[in-house]
């Protein structure tokens, strides 16, 4: 699903240059559920902004659900997004003028699905988060883990393949973010890939495989005990065990 | 243009910012065509022929001045005097070479200084309507080139001389110009029926096709009238008709003749033409700075279209970030902000076309300005929109380089 290999990223101010990722290598394949921690600056949310497409690496290649991403424009960057991709944020990101049900629609329409097509995808993902009843409420009538809720709601509304969470925990209570975990979790047991960021020690934990990152670099990965090659990936083949 | 929905609900939700646009862009389009159409018939009124034959026509003044503020030479009288004064300027005048026709008159026509009477079929009634004021000789008709429809033109018998401005011993028959007729009798019976002219009793004898009245602005420049007589004052006023000399030629040699034959008179010459454009002219003047006025207008709506779309841009920034993140491209955020400001321009131009009509109303009653017509609104819309979208476009395209991991980055 996602294949990074010798990822390196800086970020240079007039005076300093400050390396956000060193040589990161990682695979992460179709349905896995990876939890990326590591203490703040490690370089976490770096790491998920390039899985997400939001920033382009300085160096290394980048292979997404097959595709070589590095050398793909804007508009194919942003077309990937919104068609393979379902992001969640910590702060929830709703965009507090539209509606709920606006707000999950978002994605859709900008991916140019038809009217009912997507109305109906969007009362399905917000029947699956339990929240059918707030369809015209807006994000600051709801609590936080309401909020929350609706942001996984919009990251599914789309059938992405891969979800990436940067700690969707991270502003909820510890009952809350159980809710959340547990909502994750039966994503991902439908059969969706997700990479998330987390802090909570203990939610990381839970996570089927665990990547530490530290000063950039990949401390430990609990998948290297077991490695295991997705054989359908046409990169899977080059890939030397190390890299996984 | 699959977001517009949504673009419009948000718009709704931030109806404070958006509504400041939209009263900007409405008083724009207002003050602009109404500009406009005041323009245009300015612009109308200057080349629009009038009725009268304005090529070769001069216009003479010549007024009598005592520095002690007698009405005449002492000793003698003043009436006898100022009646001898005009005869000799109508013989020398005539006597230019390429003089075809002189006229004695009151004022001239469209120079915004010729007396106005209230026209009424009745002396009671209610409705009159405000009509130029002419006192011609026989003469007057044919130097000013008007068309005579029907009834018949003065005979010398009808011209006598007076000081009393409004000739109230002077022949009780009129001519009227046709609009001035359709007015008091709109059944076309107007020939032969008698009408009050402020204080007097008139009979219309005569109906010409057109008679222009004080200034070519005013919205009853039609309205027109002229009684015989000719009014033995110090100032005088004469209409000269040339024919086959230049109309520069002949106000030169007018000027000439009467200095020499009055050095204390304050002479003053100019063609028909000149006269018009001269009353034209503070109207013009007018035109001019409520052009500067509307370029002011349209530069600061500008400025506020490109202040809204940055202003909007700036708060909206992780928005921004957000909608780029979740799949948005840099085009779809472009668009975003175009449209946004193309439904405000648009409300503001719904609005500005009712205030447009609304000022026109005010204007048209008021001021006797031009009527808005849908030609001129439409223009005023396309401009408008074309300046919201080009203000908006450079803090459009700065949005659509909001990097998508503002979405993560901020908190």
């Amino acid at each position: 699903m996602l294949l990074m290999s010798q990822i390196t990223k800086s970020y240079t101010t007039s005076t300093v240059e400050t390396r956000a990722l060193s040589s990161i290598d990682l695979h992460v394949r179709q349905g896995e559920f990876v939890a990326l921690s590591g203490p703040s600056g490690s370089g976490k949310t770096t790491l998920l902004n390039i899985a997400g497409l939001l920033e382009p690496t300085d160096s290394g290649s980048y292979h997404l659900d097959g595709r070589d991403v590095s050398s793909l424009s804007d508009r194919q960057r942003s077309r990937l997004r919104s068609e393979l991709i379902g992001f969640i944020f910590q702060g929830f990101n709703l965009l507090p003028d539209l509606s709920v049900l606006d707000n999950i629609e978002l994605p859709l329409r900008l991916r140019g699905v038809k009217s009912a097509e997507r109305r109906a995808r969007s009362t399905k993902a917000l029947a699956t988060v339990g929240l059918s009843n707030r369809a015209s409420h807006h994000p600051a009538q709801l609590s936080g883990g309401q909020q929350q809720r609706i942001a996984i709601a919009r990251a599914i509304a789309g059938d992405p393949k891969l979800i990436l969470a940067d700690e969707p925990t991270g502003n909820l209570d510890s009952a809350m973010s159980e809710q959340i975990m547990e909502l994750l979790r039966e994503i991902n047991r439908a059969g969706t890939t997700i990479v998330m960021v987390s802090h909570d020690v203990e939610h990381a934990r839970r996570a089927a495989r665990r990547v530490v990152i530290r000063d950039g670099r990949i401390q430990n990965d609990s998948a290297r005990a077991v490695p295991a090659i997705d054989v359908a990936h046409p990169m899977a083949t080059a890939m030397p065990l190390a890299m996984t | 243009m699959n977001e517009f929905p949504v673009i419009l609900r948000t718009l709704l939700r931030n109806r404070a910012a958006a509504l400041l646009t939209i009263f900007q862009v409405a008083l724009t389009l207002a003050v602009l065509v109404n500009v406009f159409a005041s323009s245009d018939g300015y612009r109308a009124a200057v080349g629009q022929p009038m009725g009268i034959a304005e090529s070769g026509l001069a216009a003479v003044s010549s007024e009598w001045i005592d520095i002690e503020g007698s009405r005449a030479p002492e000793g003698t009288d003043a009436d006898a005097f100022h009646k001898d004064r005009i005869q000799r300027d109508l013989e020398l005048l005539r006597g230019i070479p390429g003089v075809q026709q002189v006229s004695v008159t009151n004022g001239f026509p469209l120079s915004d200084a010729v007396p106005v009477r209230q026209m009424r079929i009745k002396r009671d009634d209610e409705t009159s309507f405000a009509s130029t004021f002419y006192v011609g000789d026989a003469e007057f008709v044919r130097t000013l080139g008007l068309e005579l429809l029907a009834g018949r033109d003065f005979s010398n018998d009808e011209i006598r001389w007076s000081a009393d401005p409004n000739l109230s011993e002077g022949a009780p028959v009129a001519i009227v110009s046709q609009a001035l007729a359709d007015k008091l009798f709109p059944k076309g019976d107007a020939l032969n029926q008698q009408v009050h002219a402020g204080d007097r009793l008139l009979t219309i004898v005569g109906i010409v096709k057109r008679l222009p009245g004080l200034h070519p602005l005013w919205s009853n420049v039609e309205l027109s009238y002229v009684v015989p007589g000719v009014r033995a004052q110090p100032l005088s006023r004469y209409l000269v008709r040339s024919e086959g000399v230049a109309i520069d030629e002949i106000v030169a040699a007018a000027e000439t003749a009467l200095y020499t034959a009055h050095p204390q008179a304050l002479i003053t010459v100019d063609t028909q033409a000149e006269i018009k454009t001269r009353t034209l002219s503070v109207a013009m003047s007018t035109v001019a700075v409520l052009g500067f006025v509307c370029a002011l207008l349209l530069l600061v709506t500008a400025l506020g279209c490109y202040g809204q779309t940055t202003f909007t841009v700036t708060k909206r920034t992780r928005e921004i970030g957000i909608r780029r993140a979740i799949g948005s491209t840099k085009s779809q955020i472009v668009s975003y902000f175009l449209i946004e400001n193309w439904l405000m321009t648009s409300a503001g131009i719904v609005v500005g076309v009712l205030l447009t009509y609304v000022l026109n109303i005010v204007l048209v009653q008021g001021l006797g300005a031009t009527k808005v017509t849908p030609g001129m609104i439409v223009p005023g819309v396309l401009f408008l929109w074309l300046l919201g979208l080009t203000s908006a476009l450079v803090p459009a395209l700065r949005a659509s380089f909001i990097a998508p991991a503002t979405a993560t980055r901020t908190a």
